[in-house]
């Protein structure tokens, strides 16, 4: 008995668009933005408040599902990266770590 | 049954481990005094001049038991007078990284440093003689650190 091996073109493609893909993506998103809130440091509770907004959106991209998740506040920058007269809290950096993800944070750092 | 532990070690400060290692680089100290090189602002500091500040800002450990290697993020923010001034030191300071930060030092053994990215985040805290934000370059680096080879009696 013999088996011929033909590859599909575009099956990884298809699987990153997949509805499983999906589900997976929201559900990872959705991980890492309660892990960014818990993340938060807490005096008043206002930014939990803030940051706690934050609902990730499903988008299909070029290479698949993909999810954003908006912070809906001015700022976080402030609160990540610290300033000379505060400390970074980094919690966005801290949940993906937490999560074993790669986090690119080379964006404008302006509110 | 568990292994009998003779003693503790503890993983080095990355902070501590960093300190006298950043301001034994020249080409870094040729850009910025040394003693303008900390983790938290001295009382009374004059921000005109250039100046380090490095924080560690989180890191896991690589392995959980036994808990010998960790991989520390620091973050460290670079002011300078202008933006390509702040660019250079920062640029400087991870190339010293990537040529010598690896190796044995006193207070551990560095095995590896990947570095997280580069950004211009002006600090809104800090104005600069024309009311503008003071420059600012940003960037992480996670640094393997382990107990050293041979640890203090």
């Amino acid at each position: 008995m013999s088996a011929t091996f033909t590859s599909r073109r575009g099956w990884a493609l298809q699987l990153a668009r997949g509805t499983k893909a999906q589900r997976a993506v929201q559900q990872s998103a959705l991980r890492f933005a309660n892990q960014v809130v818990e993340n938060l440091p807490v005096v008043t509770g206002d930014l939990k408040a803030e940051w706690g907004s934050m609902t990730p959106r499903l988008e299909m991209g070029p290479n698949g599902a993909r999810a954003v998740c908006p912070i809906g506040s001015w700022r976080w920058h402030f609160i990540e990266r610290g300033t000379i007269h505060n400390p970074p809290y980094s919690p966005i950096r801290d949940a993906a770590d937490s999560m074993g993800m790669e986090i690119d944070l080379s964006g404008p750092g302006g509110g | 049954m568990g292994l009998a532990v003779a003693e503790l070690l503890l993983l080095p400060d990355a902070e501590q481990l960093l300190w006298p290692w950043l301001r034994a680089q020249t080409e870094i100290t040729d850009l910025v005094a040394p003693e303008r090189i900390f983790t938290v602002v001295p009382d009374g500091f004059n921000f005109g001049a250039p100046f380090v500040r490095y924080v560690r800002v989180g890191g896991l450990p690589l392995i959980e038991n036994p808990l010998v290697a960790e991989i520390a993020r620091v973050q460290f923010d670079c002011y300078s007078g202008t933006k390509s001034q702040c660019k250079l030191l920062a640029e400087t300071i991870r190339a010293a990284a990537a040529a010598r930060l690896v190796g044995s030092h006193a207070l551990g053994t560095v095995s590896r440093v990947q570095y997280g990215a580069l950004a211009y985040a002006p600090d809104d805290s800090l104005a600069t003689e024309n009311g503008g934000s003071r420059p600012r370059y940003t960037f992480d680096l996670r640094i393997t650190v382990k107990v050293p080879a041979n640890p203090p009696a």
